[in-house]
């Protein structure tokens, strides 16, 4: 099934309308993705948009990795991930035109097409009460990439170790919040009875873990 | 029928973090989605939003890497319709 057709949303939030993804692309602040990597995505979606599959190919060796992890990690089905996977790449291949690179590097932009699309299909099922595995079983399904280049790979583990970091700052109810919806893609009614939690206690959570995030992240990024 | 709920910049800045995390319920999801993009005038809700996006757009870096399928790629060439001489201008 091609996303190009009419009745389609083309769009990693699907909402029947408005289109906040491109809203969403017109607001966000930059992200700490390099300065090597961000030429290098500049350079590369360029390509794209102008039809090259090379590029493409770039693109999805570097990032189809994680791609496919978050579309695992939410939909627990690897089938589903990889469909999840081919879509986001088609919306890559036809939206390259739209990547801005104020808001980031490429690989923020195609984890949040596939998050989003994997988060739109594991809410169409409307599955209750699913078992959330470990972040260790989610990693599982994986080989190790190619060697990236010594630079990209260096800026790659920074930014890792950064998040990470900042993550590893949260008081453990707020860290497991944020996992629970950004790894896992549970809404926060979701989280609150997975967690046995109260929902203003959740949305509380979430406030004060992304706000302590923005700042943690923030400060280093700049 | 539902009722559309708008959201007023106050009401839509508490909730911008979740709504950047996709972590609203659906009806909230669809009412914060609304309101950033049609309301011309807003009081702090770019700015929230970016800033909880610029979050959720960093935790992707503790994704861990891997090789999808080999498979993968040839499925999203075939999807592309690659070898049949198109390219991406169909689709702009």
């Amino acid at each position: 099934m091609l996303p190009a057709s009419p009745g389609a949303l083309p769009l990693p939030l699907a909402f029947c309308a408005p289109n906040i993804e491109e809203c969403l692309t017109k607001f966000v602040a930059a992200v700490p993705t390099g300065h090597t990597d961000r030429a290098r995505d500049r350079e590369l979606l360029a390509r794209v948009a102008q039809g090259d599959i090379a590029a493409l190919r770039a693109i999805y060796d570097q990032h189809a990795s994680r791609a496919i992890t978050i579309a695992f990690r939410i939909l627990r089905n690897r089938e589903e991930a990889e469909d999840i996977v081919q879509e986001t790449f088609l919306e890559v291949w036809r939206r390259a035109a739209q990547f801005d690179p104020g808001r980031g590097g490429a690989v923020a932009w195609v984890v949040t097409i596939a998050r989003s699309r994997a988060i739109d299909r594991l809410r169409a099922r409307n599955i209750a009460g699913r078992t959330i595995a470990s972040a260790a079983e989610g990693n599982g399904v994986l080989v190790p990439l190619p060697s990236p280049s010594p630079a990209t790979e260096t800026e790659r583990r920074r930014d890792e170790r950064r998040v990470a970091e900042a993550l590893g700052t949260l008081p453990p109810a707020q860290r497991r919040t944020i996992e629970l919806a950004y790894f896992e893609g549970l809404s926060q009614s979701e989280i609150a009875v997975k967690t046995a939690s109260p929902l203003g206690t959740v949305k509380m959570r979430v406030k004060l873990a992304m706000a302590k995030l923005a700042q943690l992240l923030g400060d280093e990024g700049t | 029928m539902m009722r559309r709920h708008n959201l007023t910049c106050a009401q839509f800045v508490d909730k911008a973090e979740a709504f950047a995390l996709e972590a609203l319920d659906e009806l909230e999801q669809r009412a914060c989605a609304r309101h950033i993009v049609r309301s011309i005038h807003h009081h702090g809700c770019r700015e929230a939003l970016a800033s909880a996006q610029s979050v959720v757009d960093s935790l992707a870096a503790v994704l861990p890497g891997g090789a999808p399928p080999a498979a993968l790629w040839s499925a999203i060439e075939a999807r592309l319709g690659i070898g049949t001489g198109s390219s991406n201008a169909e689709w702009l």
